[in-house]
């Protein structure tokens, strides 16, 4: 297994989203590392993403296990995109310098089928207040297409310092060079 | 440099050291990722390891942590949230046991990954922990976020454990960059 960069978005403070278009298709898996903080007023923002543009309504399924450091909650839903629900990136209102932290896997983004994605990490902002959420959060898109593109949304826009880098994951085996 | 993912250095417990040290980390990669395979020698229930930056043991750290207990076989799930503490925590982690908890030859799974880790900004991470086992007696799942409220570059990474590290345990630090 190596992983390659493939490319890099940034927030400016003024856009919502961060777009990765013409995403190569040479690659076994995707891998996304997502460090953000929106520009939204509030403690927290939310964190969406969508495959190859697609919003329709009831394509994104689901699922979650996550905290607060006190309560642990489950939760389910539909939508037309993939959020990470209560687990979210800070907002504009929480402590400076913080921002949440998550890793997205994405495997066999090429292939025709469903399209899985595994999504782990959150925010802690050194309080004992609600602003610290962590969790795992599971999901599918209904769809067989191959991934092409990739959007990440949030209210407002992406504060700058926001960064998410996308790479390529290969599964040839070392003797091959890969 | 390549752009991508690259191993800067493994150890390899030898089965006499409770702490591996990564001193004098380069500066040069945008994340850093540590992936471990560990089991330690205290006898017990389950074990600990307790992450500290920068050999900074002041009250700077903070995590939030969604787990399963390590005694209850999947029964419940609790949160967990630290404030202003002298480390981080991983826990409910795979040890040596007189009794009939931990099964020969389990070893824990950890990823870690610190985002921005020369900028001067506070330093986040995200983690995720599986301590598989062969009893119903043990085994733990843990992810969280964290926060490390300090704004200088990480240059070393202490992996201390309460007791000595079984041999074979491996710890790899990787560089990422864009």
């Amino acid at each position: 297994m190596t992983m390659h960069w493939i490319a890099t978005g940034t927030g400016n403070g003024s856009s919502p989203a961060i777009d990765f278009q013409n995403i190569p298709q040479t690659f076994s898996h995707l891998r996304l590392h997502v460090y953000a903080r929106s520009a939204y007023a509030g403690t927290t923002g939310s964190l969406g993403l969508y495959f190859n543009n697609d919003t329709t309504s009831g394509t994104y399924f689901i699922h979650n296990v996550y905290g607060d450091g006190s309560t642990v909650y489950q939760a389910g839903t539909v939508n037309n995109q993939f959020t990470t629900y209560n687990v979210r990136p800070s907002g504009s209102t929480a402590l400076s310098n913080t921002f949440g932290c998550f890793i997205y896997d994405f495997l066999d983004y090429t292939a025709a089928k469903n399209k899985n994605i595994q999504c782990i990490g959150g925010l802690d902002n050194n309080t004992t207040t609600g602003v610290n959420t962590v969790g795992t959060i599971s999901g599918t898109w209904n769809s067989t297409s191959a991934i092409n593109r990739l959007t990440l949304t949030t209210e407002t826009a992406w504060a700058s310092g926001t960064r998410m880098d996308l790479y390529g994951i290969t599964s040839n085996p070392i003797a091959t060079g890969a | 440099m390549p752009k991508g993912m690259q191993a800067i250095f493994t150890q390899v417990a030898s089965g006499s050291a409770s702490n591996i040290i990564f001193n004098n980390i380069p500066q040069n990669y945008t994340d850093l990722m540590i992936l471990m395979s560990t089991r330690d020698q205290v006898t017990g229930t389950g074990t600990y390891i307790l992450p500290v930056f920068n050999n900074n043991s002041t009250a700077v750290y903070s995590q939030t942590n969604v787990y399963q207990s390590i005694t209850d076989y999947g029964t419940s799930v609790l949160g967990l949230r630290n404030t202003n503490t002298t480390y981080f925590g991983l826990a409910r982690l795979a040890c040596n046991s007189s009794g009939s908890y931990w099964t020969s030859n389990m070893f824990s799974t950890i990823k870690i990954l610190i985002p921005e880790y020369t900028t001067s900004k506070f330093k986040q991470i995200t983690f995720d922990v599986t301590a598989p086992n062969m009893t119903t007696n043990a085994y733990g799942i843990s992810t969280g976020g964290g926060l490390f409220k300090a704004n200088s570059p990480i240059t070393r990474i202490d992996l201390p454990a309460p007791a000595n590290y079984v041999a074979g345990s491996t710890f790899t630090l990787y560089g990422i960059s864009r």
